[in-house]
């Protein structure tokens, strides 16, 4: 089983691709409700699986032109969100999903480089795929 | 390779998204990869992604229109 690295991965936000350099990480981890079905006599806990959700959190360091940032305000209207975890090549994975920002923030601090960290929701289905 | 053979369905369970187009191939769809090369195409065929697209009568490759995007499928 081959490993990979993060060297290749890649973003994209409706028609935003984030400027070369500059995108550092995306984390697109998926959850599930669960509903507690337990009742009198049961030992142990009875659970219904439930409605899946998932949260976008990219981490970039920002740009001089300001295009993270404009890209990503929490007035952007939904769009679509494309994710390629080893880069966009043939035989890669991709996922998307639409979703929205609901989270920007973009620290500066004296003598370092300023990162821009954005949280998006996701809006409805996950879809994975391969490129080709 | 002809370029106009480059033609194959999605497997049964799998979606693919094209470079060409950007669009996306669901299972049984007939997709256009005339932009891949044939290490590509092998690789793609050899991890289930994609089979060869032939008419269900005929047998024949499935060839598409010049300016087809990939839904326009004739028999060639």
């Amino acid at each position: 089983m081959a490993k990979f690295d993060g060297k290749d991965i890649a973003f994209k936000f409706g028609s935003f691709t984030f400027p070369a350099g500059t995108l550092v990480s995306v984390d697109w981890p998926r959850s599930r409700d669960e509903l507690d079905a337990t009742g009198a006599t049961q030992d142990d806990k009875e659970f219904f699986p439930s409605e899946r959700s998932s949260t976008i959190t990219v981490n970039a360091w920002d740009d001089v032109a300001n295009t993270i940032r404009a890209a990503f305000e929490v007035t952007t209207a939904q769009a679509q969100a494309d994710f390629w975890p080893q880069g966009n090549s043939s035989g890669k994975p991709l996922r998307t999903a639409n979703a929205f920002v609901n989270n920007i923030s973009d620290p500066v601090t004296h003598n370092q480089i300023a990162p821009i960290t954005v949280t998006l929701r996701v809006n409805g289905a996950v879809t994975p795929s391969t490129v080709v | 390779m002809n370029k106009q053979t480059k033609v194959f369905k999605v497997a049964p369970g799998r979606i693919a998204t094209s470079r060409k187009d950007d669009k996306t191939y669901r299972e049984g769809e007939v997709i256009d990869l005339s932009h891949c090369n044939e290490t590509e195409i092998a690789n793609l065929i050899a991890s289930g992604l994609i089979v060869e697209a032939r008419e269900e009568k005929t047998h024949a490759p499935v060839r598409l229109k010049p300016d087809s995007a990939g839904e326009e499928a004739v028999n060639g």
